[in-house]
Order: C-alpha cells, then sequence, then structure tokens
C-alpha cells in the first residue's frame, strides 16, 4: 500500500496554482509548504530535513524550477528525496532535461487530480 | 465550467484566487500594450515580465478549464516572444480588443455570463497575422496613388527627424546633471578660496569662467529638456476607445473628447501619466458617468461626455478627466467611509471632506461587487503614486451635473530647480518653484495652541521639520515656541505651510532620486539628493508635507 507522503514542499508562485494544490493533495492531513521563488524553496528545504516530496514548476521568477532542482540535489545534497516537476511545454527535450536535473517525475500541466495524485503515489513509493 | 477538475473536491475560493490573480496578470497586459502603442516597441524587462505573468495566466486558464481564455492568451504571447519589428495596427488593434475581452471573461467565470464572454474570446481567434519580413526598402507601395505619395511624403519626412532610443536621452540627461553638479562644486571651492586666488590675481577670470559655466549648463539643460519632449496626445491615445468599450459593457454610452493633445511634456512625466490617468477614466466611467436611464432621470441627454484636457501651468501640467454625470454621491461616500472605519464616531465631515475621504487608503476594496470594470484598484493608490512623483491629485464636483478630477505634475521629473537649507541638523531641499517667499519672522505667533507664521494679512500654520520628522522631541525648546531664522512658505492649492529653517544654503538645480525601496515612503518627502560635498539632501513635497503639518496642528489643536 503506497504511503501518503506527510510533508510535501511545493515550490509555485501562483496563488491560484497553490490553491489548486491545496484543494487536491491538503485532504487528508499531508502538510503542505509552499515557496514563491527557487531562492526561499532552498531555504526551506535546507531547514526542513523532513520534506518527503518536492513538486516543482518550471516556470519560477529569478531562479527557475530546474535551476532550483539542481542545487537541491548538488549544493543542497538532497538526493534521496523525489521531486515532480511541473511544466506548461511538455515536449520530449523538456522532459529529459527535467530528469537530468533530478527530477523523478515530470507532470504536463493542465494536470487533472487523478494524474497528480497517480504521480505522486508512484514516486513516493519509490518508482 | 468546462471543467478538467474530477468531482469531489472544494473548490470555493478557487475562482477568487483566480479572478484576483487574473486582474493583476491583465493590468499587466494592458499596462505594457498602452506602453507598445505609445513607443512603438516593449522594451525589457517590460517584455519579459509580461511574458511571465501570460504564461502563469495561461497555465491557470488552462487548469480550471478555460480553453477559450487559455487560447487568447497563448496567442498573444506567442506574439510578445517574438515580436514584430513593427507592430501592423490590425495586431494592436485587435489586441487591445483582446485584453479587455478578457478582463470580461474573467470578471464572469462561474457566473451565468461566462460563456458568452468566453465566446466573444474565441471570435477574435486567430489574430491577424504578420506581414513577412521584408526589409523596408523593399516594402511594396499601396496600391492607390494616395498611399504611395503618402509614402514618399513619410520617406522625405524621415529624412528631417531622427529616432533617438529613450536610453540615449536618458544617459544625455544624467551627463547633463553631471554639469550642475561639477559647476556646483566648482563654484563653492572658488569661493572658499576666494581671498587666495584674489592675491593670486585670477579672481575675476575664474569667477567668470565659473558663471559662464553655470550659463552653459543652464543652456545644456533646456536643449536636452527639449530633446524629451512629447505631446500629450500620446497617453491619451488609447483612453477614448478604452472608454468607449468600457462604457458600452456596462450599457453606457460616452463620447470622449481631448482637448490640448498637442501639450508637449517630458517623456518622463508622460510615461508617469499613463497608469493614473487609466485608473481615473476607469473610475470615471464606473462611477462617473451613469447608465442612459439615470442620465434622462437627471434631464440628461443619454449619452454621457468624457472630457480629457490637459493644460501647461508654469512648470507642471494640469490633466483633467471630467464627467458630466452625477457628481459625487456623499452619501454613499460618507456611509462607505464610516463602514471602511475611517470615521471617528460622530465626526461629521464637511462637503469638501467628504470629497477628500474618496483618496484615502481603505476606502476602496479589492474586491468590490460593483466595480464591473474588474480594477478594485483604489483611488488611494493613484493619489499616492501622483503623490510620488511629486504631483497631486484632487476632485471637483458640482452635485447633479458632473465630477472632474484634476491631475497634476510636473513637466518634467528629471531636474528640479532647489531651494537648499538646513533644519534640526539635517539639509533638505525644497522645488524652488513651489517656494512662495521665505521670511525672517522671529518669534512664531500661536494661535488655539498651534504656531503660525504672519505672511502677509494671512497665518501660515508653522512647519518644524525637526518635529514632523521626529528627529527631535517635542519638549525640546528648539522644537516648539522658540524664535526660527527663517520661514520658508509653500503652498499646494489653497494650503500652505511656514517651514522653519535654521540657515538657507542656496537654490540650485538638483537630481532628485527616488529613496531606496527599503525606506518605504515616507509622507512629506519625495526623494534625496547629493549635495556637493556628498552629504545626502532630503528633498521635500510641499504638498506632503502640507497635509503633514496640517495633521499635527489638528492633532494639537484637540488635545486638552
Amino acid at each position: 500500500m503506497p504511503r501518503k507522503p506527510g510533508k510535501i514542499l511545493i515550490v509555485e508562485d501562483s496563488p491560484t496554482m497553490c490553491q489548486l494544490y491545496r484543494i487536491v493533495l491538503g485532504r487528508d492531513g499531508t502538510e503542505l509548504v509552499f515557496a514563491g521563488t527557487g531562492v526561499e524553496a532552498l531555504d526551506l528545504a535546507a531547514q526542513q530535513p523532513d520534506v518527503e516530496l518536492f513538486i516543482v514548476d518550471i516556470n519560477m521568477p529569478q531562479m527557475d524550477g530546474l535551476e532550483f532542482l539542481r542545487r537541491l540535489r548538488g549544493e543542497l545534497g538532497v538526493r534521496e528525496t523525489p521531486a515532480i516537476v511541473i511544466s506548461t511545454e511538455g515536449e520530449e527535450a523538456d522532459r529529459r532535461a527535467a530528469e537530468a536535473a533530478g527530477a523523478d517525475a515530470y507532470l504536463r500541466k493542465p494536470w487533472t487530480p487523478e494524474q497528480l495524485l497517480s504521480a505522486v503515489e508512484a514516486v513516493a513509493a519509490g518508482g | 465550467m468546462e471543467a478538467n477538475l474530477a468531482e469531489g473536491f472544494d473548490l470555493s475560493g478557487l475562482l477568487d484566487e483566480y479572478r484576483d490573480e487574473a486582474r493583476g496578470q491583465l493590468d499587466q497586459l494592458d499596462a505594457a500594450l498602452l506602453k507598445l502603442e505609445r513607443e512603438g516597441t516593449l522594451p525589457e524587462p517590460e517584455r519579459t515580465a509580461l511574458l511571465r505573468a501570460l504564461h502563469t495566466l495561461k497555465g491557470n486558464s488552462g487548469m480550471l478549464g478555460y480553453a477559450a481564455i487559455r487560447d487568447f492568451v497563448h496567442a498573444a504571447e506567442a506574439v510578445f516572444r517574438e515580436p514584430p519589428a513593427a507592430w501592423p495596427q490590425p495586431l494592436l488593434d485587435r489586441l487591445f480588443e483582446g485584453a479587455a475581452a478578457l478582463r470580461r471573461a474573467v470578471e464572469r467565470v462561474g457566473t451565468a455570463d461566462e460563456a458568452a464572454a468566453l465566446e466573444r474570446l474565441r471570435q477574435l481567434l486567430p489574430l491577424p497575422s504578420l506581414p513577412s519580413e521584408v526589409p523596408a526598402a523593399e516594402a511594396p507601395a499601396g496600391p492607390d496613388t494616395v498611399a504611395g505619395g503618402d509614402e514618399a511624403a513619410a520617406l522625405g519626412a524621415a529624412t528631417d527627424v531622427l529616432r533617438v532610443p529613450f536610453a540615449k536621452l536618458d544617459a544625455l540627461m544624467n551627463r547633463v546633471g553631471d554639469v550642475f553638479g561639477i559647476h556646483a562644486a566648482l563654484d563653492d571651492l572658488i569661493e572658499r578660496h576666494r581671498a587666495a586666488l584674489q592675491a593670486a590675481g585670477v579672481w575675476p577670470e575664474l569667477r567668470e569662467r565659473v558663471e559662464l559655466l553655470e550659463r552653459v549648463a543652464d543652456e545644456l539643460r533646456a536643449a536636452a529638456l527639449e530633446l524629451r519632449l512629447v505631446p500629450i496626445g500620446r497617453v491619451f491615445g488609447r483612453f477614448p476607445s478604452l472608454a468607449r468599450e468600457l462604457a458600452r459593457e456596462q450599457g453606457k454610452q460616452v463620447r470622449v473628447v481631448l482637448e490640448g493633445e498637442d501639450t508637449e511634456l517630458d517623456k518622463s512625466t508622460v510615461d508617469a501619466l499613463a497608469e493614473p490617468l487609466l485608473h481615473l477614466v476607469r473610475n470615471a466611467v464606473d462611477h462617473g458617468l451613469g447608465t442612459p436611464d439615470e442620465r434622462r432621470a437627471g434631464g440628461k441627454p443619454p449619452e454621457g461626455t468624457l472630457l480629457l484636457r490637459a493644460v501647461q501651468a508654469g512648470d507642471r501640467v494640469r490633466v483633467e478627466v471630467e464627467d458630466d454625470g452625477r457628481g459625487l454621491d456623499r452619501e454613499r461616500i460618507l456611509r462607505r467611509a464610516r463602514e471602511a472605519g475611517l470615521l471617528a464616531p460622530g465626526e461629521e465631515p464637511d462637503d469638501e471632506e467628504i470629497a477628500a475621504l474618496i483618496f484615502r487608503p481603505g476606502f476602496s476594496t479589492r474586491h468590490e461587487a460593483d466595480t464591473v470594470s474588474g480594477r478594485g484598484i483604489g483611488l488611494d493608490v493613484v493619489a499616492s503614486s501622483v503623490a510620488r512623483l511629486r504631483g497631486g491629485l484632487a476632485v471637483e464636483d458640482v452635485p447633479g451635473r458632473g465630477t472632474r478630477f484634476v491631475l497634476e505634475l510636473p513637466l518634467t521629473l528629471a531636474i528640479v530647480p532647489a531651494l537648499l537649507f538646513e533644519a534640526g541638523g539635517e539639509l533638505l531641499a525644497l522645488p524652488a518653484l513651489e517656494v512662495e517667499e521665505t521670511l525672517r519672522p522671529g518669534r512664531p505667533d500661536r494661535v488655539a495652541g498651534a504656531e503660525v507664521v504672519r505672511h502677509g494679512d494671512a497665518l501660515v500654520p508653522l512647519a518644524r521639520p525637526a518635529r514632523l520628522f521626529g528627529w527631535a522631541d517635542d519638549a525640546d525648546a528648539e522644537v516648539s515656541g522658540g524664535a526660527i531664522r527663517f520661514a520658508v512658505i509653500v503652498r499646494r492649492g489653497s494650503r500652505s505651510a511656514a517651514v522653519a529653517a535654521d540657515r538657507l544654503l542656496e537654490q540650485r538645480d538638483v537630481v532628485v532620486k527616488a529613496l531606496p525601496a527599503y525606506l518605504g515612503q515616507p509622507p512629506g518627502v519625495s526623494g534625496a539628493t547629493i549635495a556637493p560635498d556628498g552629504r545626502v539632501v532630503l528633498v521635500l513635497d510641499p504638498g506632503g508635507l502640507i497635509d503633514l503639518n496640517l495633521e499635527s496642528h489638528r492633532r494639537l489643536r484637540r488635545a486638552p
């Protein structure tokens, strides 16, 4: 039985998207932490080692999502915690870039709640 | 809602969040389109910021299932990603139409009018295509001789005119400011060593050269300022059709009249006017005009008139946005002000004070149900951004006949002649053109507990910077009651203040720089500049200072 993550760090600057994440992921007591910029996200990741999953929007101001991911894996050394990258483009090149940056899954917007939940369960289970 | 989201999820609040965010993104689109139309191109960093806003709006709209919104935003985004060298008018027009339709759609999602608004958006696609990139020299001539003649005339006229990027003019302006700074330093230096220079016999020549430098610097400044002049018609440009569009949406009719479009202003002022004017025009259509029925009931023609008038008055430009609606509804304003907690219980403001309430922070909220144009922005935001530019915003009305907003800005925001002085141990400056007079009043009088200075027949409230800005204790004798050496009289409209000064230094042109963002926006201060000796001079804003002072005097009078 795949375990639902206890704490998810979501890197997203759109309040609408954040609300959507709350709606879809926040139902069963999962704790959601939001960061509006890559820099803020790195700070939070460093301070909160109990984050079990990262959901990262590629399109962030200043430091984009992939850059954040690279630094998370590299400088911060957070390599075990799974990360899902969210993008609007969905080209193969994008997917490969995400994987190279250290993503465990790649989801295209617009996603349905089912797709997001499946992706979350899949990576949380180490799939 | 054409939803991608499944059942079982609590979507309340989501649409509000979406709408709120979208309003901000569409504001960016509006501002970018207006700038694009004014300047023929959208420079960085606005372009990148716009692309980001559009991209996010596209994603959000897609998530909520609003394909029509997503598709139009996507088309707009694509154009801005690879903008043409010259934007064809039909494309620009369509983008403006689209921006209005997007706003309509965003306001109507989740309501019964959603489908119609989305359909309207669909009709606006595809966007008019860009002409294939052809070098200007080979562009085909128009089929009729008129067009050919125009083109030839345009080419002929082009040889008398040079296109210069504004960035280059800005650079020139900075150099002009530098020249003034150097002159001031030189002047200071030779004065300090006057005796030695006289002894060396070089004084008369040096003095003359330094004065000549000042004259040339003045001419240089005038010439540089001339280069930057732009007719205000550029800012008015899109407002007539915007106003008509907005009115149509609200079931109102309006005819827009422009006056003074040829009034020339410094480009910095024109740029600064665009946003406040946009809000005032929106406000006039929303609250000023009135529906045809309301107007008929008031004995007016069903079509309202919106007048945009620009007048140069001395070193300032006055832009009026006037409607012929019903004027300010003072009862409604009073009610809203009480609801918003802006008035003390039992406080009964007079007519003029009620009118001024609309500019107070907190007067309007972002989620106003009756702001059909989708803008919850308060006039307080407009007023404070105008104040930051050393401008003023006021409202006049004739109940039943109409309302007039008067927006005032300096002709140029770049360089300001200023009077430098010392007060309370600090170096301060006041814009010279707003200084009426300086006096040596000795000891100030007291009227009802507040200090005043006699100026002709009038009693002018005294403003002690040290007390107003909190640099010294109220109990400090120097701060209240003590004799003052100089009083600088400033006036804004019908209000004035006598600013206490310990030393008057000099009058000189200064380049006013905005205070760094982390200092916030202290009232009464419009920016800072650097004195020749390197010290920081706080440049005061007469309007803000007068208000600050009046408030302080009011408090003193109320105290038992």
